[in-house]
């Protein structure tokens, strides 16, 4: 796909508007207000930063887009413009970041802003007198943590890179990812604008975490949008980190706690597939721990605004990403609040915090909701929003779709309807705490021997404690951990993929008990962990190093060899309409592959195909109403297949394929060009183009 | 020091236990067995844990099958 003028304004929009807050308020963060953060916590902040402006960007032009007001400049003046900003914000933001002892240059050079942003100062010039000085600490003893860390730390570094590796051999993939994911994403390209498809719930959906495809994909980096959310991962890990530390838990706990969630299938199976569920669950830990740090009780009135700013901003992009996270966000906002009323009776600064925090969550969300307002009538399209049984906006229901799943697992509230049961209910409740629904290699050994065991105990601690316990963050992420296992295991039918957020929580709770354990047996417990760390690496980095092998072996990295497309799929002329009529049942991944080689075909989804047609046998003169040029099947084949003789076999894997070969076999037909006048008023939509 | 606790016998990590708090030394002993013994517990839990996970999970077993089936196709 040919990069547009309006394209190159997309790609340079937001760039323009997070870098300077990446490079500049990071620095200011890092230097003015937060000088006691270690690296990692900085670099979080900074992360959120950098992100939440590059989402508030791509909303800003949308909202102009929708406005209409784009359409009569001219894209080259846009560009400009932006080009514009980012000097302007460099210059006025990133002055205060140099030291008023530096004599090289009146303003700060990008290198000056970069070392300051990331926490490092490269000579002794770069002494910036705001910042606190660390207390001289045991180097013993912290070489020992730093070790420690290391050893814990490299073989999750390691699995990671062979996922990412694994990624970047072939196309993006993932179930959700190649059925409504990244074919929304190509109907923004096609529109060169944010578009919503009402007909189609998935193609509705608030979509942060697809703006970051679009822009690979804009870019024409296809095989990086495969690991696009690898990034998100760090994030993740990141933010367990600050949260652990700041429930005072040692270097090695926070090591052990980052080890846990980067070590489980359901984790990084995302890295390398297109699932935007650890994105979003890693800017609502993300705001989470903002919000640890905003509390603790040495932060200055400032310090404390600017926290809470960037968790609301965090949590803005939670809340941008998925619906399943506004409850979430909604939950923990407040309890957030709650403590800091109760430990700031006389000088919360409410006033300036609460509108500050949803101010801020507005800004990298509120795009969605407007935009579904606008066209739909219900900013929370497309969830529906009912009290009993009247509907106070119209959406989907979406409890419906889990009623076949509630029938293979037993939904908790069919369970609880009779008093003798709810014995049974609560320990169903518990076994889902310590698998999150899932098979156990799902959440790793390192979860299951850490974070049980140390929950019960780290709640038993805080009762013991009693009316004390109040004061202590350890009674907050409790709250946190418990609230979040609530409503995963309540509203959201403990699917187990929602319950991301609840896997991080619950580490970070369980870890200071299990660091106090390392502390009085380190020789054992070391060992142990790292057994155990090394042996959830290997499950979740088996198989895609396999893959990668073979990849490697057999030299085939192409879009058509990896998705096991015929070589027609990638010849067509642009803007070919193709229908895929496969009946199995992934047969809806195929959406994004028929998009072919720099997705110049014009697929029609495998939703609004059902929709059109539930027995999926439409005539010939539906296909043409349609516009379609050709239909796609793949084996296994219907018996009444084709339905209509003049559908043309114009491919068949069979023919070209050798009877040895494992691929299931596709089919092309090619649909007769319809007559003239001819008109069965079946209309897809919303169509692009 | 902290982190040293385990390394030391009990008597001399009691010891620092009562220099930290300001307790006296038969309270601070009997607190340090008492937090050793506990978090030997917790300890014994997760390598039990760790051990049935190695032993009964079926993930374990599958991925020792991929990797024989790697090693000899």
């Amino acid at each position: 796909m040919k990069p547009t003028p309006e394209t190159i304004t997309w790609l340079v929009a937001a760039p323009a508007i997070a870098i300077p807050c990446f490079l500049a308020l990071g620095g200011l963060l890092r230097q003015r207000w937060i000088g006691d953060a270690d690296k990692p916590t900085a670099a979080l902040l900074s992360a959120v930063l950098v992100t939440s402006g590059w989402i508030v960007a791509f909303h800003l032009v949308g909202f102009l887009r929708l406005l209409g007001l784009l359409s009569g400049l001219s894209p080259a003046l846009i560009t400009a413009a932006f080009v514009v900003i980012l000097a302007l914000t460099w210059f006025v933001l990133a002055y205060p970041v140099q030291s008023p002892t530096a004599v090289r240059s009146p303003l700060a050079t990008p290198g000056d802003v970069f070392s300051a942003s990331v926490g490092y100062r490269r000579t002794s010039r770069y002494r910036y007198p705001w910042s606190r000085r660390r207390p001289p600490t045991e180097t013993g003893a912290r070489s020992r943590n730093a070790w420690s860390v290391a050893i814990l730390l490299a073989p999750v570094v390691l699995t990671h890179l062979i996922l990412l590796a694994e990624g970047l051999s072939r196309m993006p993939a993932g179930h959700d990812g190649l059925k409504y994911r990244l074919p929304l994403v190509v109907t923004w390209l096609k529109a060169d604008a944010l578009v919503m498809r009402p007909d189609t719930w998935s193609f509705s959906l608030p979509a942060n975490g697809e703006l970051i495809l679009w822009w690979l994909l804009k870019g024409g980096f296809e095989r990086v949008a495969g690991v696009a959310f690898g990034p998100a991962s760090v994030l993740l890990g990141l933010a367990v980190w600050s949260i652990v530390r700041s429930l005072k838990g040692s270097r090695c706990a926070a090591a052990l706690a980052v080890a846990i969630p980067l070590s489980a299938h359901l984790v990084t199976f995302q890295v390398s597939h297109a699932y935007v569920d650890v994105f979003g669950t890693a800017f609502l830990a993300s705001g989470v721990a903002a919000f640890f740090l905003a509390i603790g009780p040495e932060r200055t009135l400032a310090a404390r605004r600017v926290l809470v700013t960037i968790a609301g901003l965090a949590i803005g992009i939670a809340m941008g990403t998925k619906p399943v996270n506004w409850i979430y966000a909604l939950a923990f906002a407040l309890i957030f609040f709650v403590v800091l009323v109760k430990r700031n009776r006389r000088n919360n600064d409410l006033a300036f915090l609460l509108p500050a925090f949803i101010l801020a969550c507005l800004a990298c969300s509120a795009f969605w909701f407007i935009r579904a307002g606008l066209l739909t009538g219900n900013p929370f399209y497309p969830v529906q929003v009912a009290v009993g049984d009247r509907v106070l906006l119209r959406g989907i229901r979406f409890s419906a779709y889990y009623e076949m799943y509630e029938q293979n697992d037993g939904s908790l509230s069919a369970m609880s309807q009779s008093p003798h049961q709810w014995l049974a209910t609560i320990a169903r409740i518990a076994g889902y705490a310590v698998t999150l629904n899932m098979l156990s290699g799902s959440v790793g050994p390192l979860f299951a021997m850490c974070v049980p065991i140390g929950m019960l105990v780290g709640v038993l601690m805080l009762l013991a404690r009693g009316r004390r316990a109040t004061r202590r963050n350890r009674l907050t992420i409790a709250v946190l951990t418990l609230s979040s296992l609530a409503l995963w295991t309540g509203p959201l039918q403990h699917y187990a993929r929602f319950g991301i957020i609840y896997l991080l929580l619950a580490t970070c709770m369980a870890m200071p008990v299990i660091g106090w354990a390392v502390r009085y047996w380190p020789r054992l417990t070391g060992l142990a962990f790292l057994t155990s760390t090394v042996l959830a690496c290997a499950l979740v980095a088996g198989q895609p190093a396999r893959e990668l092998s073979r990849r490697l072996a057999s030299g085939d990295f192409s879009r058509s060899g990896f998705y096991g497309l015929p070589p027609p799929v990638d010849q067509w002329p642009d803007g070919t309409r193709v229908i895929n009529l496969s009946d199995w049942s992934g047969a809806s991944t195929l959406t994004y592959p028929l998009y072919g080689r720099d997705l110049k075909n014009d697929v029609i989804d495998y939703m609004t195909t059902k929709s059109l047609f539930p027995e999926l046998k439409p005539t010939v003169e539906q296909l043409q109403e349609l516009g379609v040029d050709f239909v796609f099947v793949r084996e296994p084949f219907r018996r009444d297949w084709p339905t209509d003789p003049r559908l043309e076999l114009v491919y068949d894997d069979s023919v070209q394929l050798p009877p040895s070969d494992p691929l299931p076999r596709s089919r092309i037909y090619r649909v007769p060009p319809p007559a003239a006048g001819e008109n069965n008023g079946l209309v897809v939509a919303n169509r692009p183009n | 020091m902290r982190s040293r606790i385990s390394m030391k016998s009990g008597i001399v990590a009691a010891d620092q236990f009562r220099m930290r708090n300001g307790e006296s030394h038969c309270r601070a002993t009997s607190r340090f067995w008492r937090c050793r013994i506990v978090s030997g517990v917790i300890v014994a839990a997760s390598i039990m844990v760790l051990v049935g996970f190695v032993l009964r999970s079926r993930e374990v077993r599958q991925f020792y099958w991929m990797v024989a089936g790697w090693l000899w196709p």
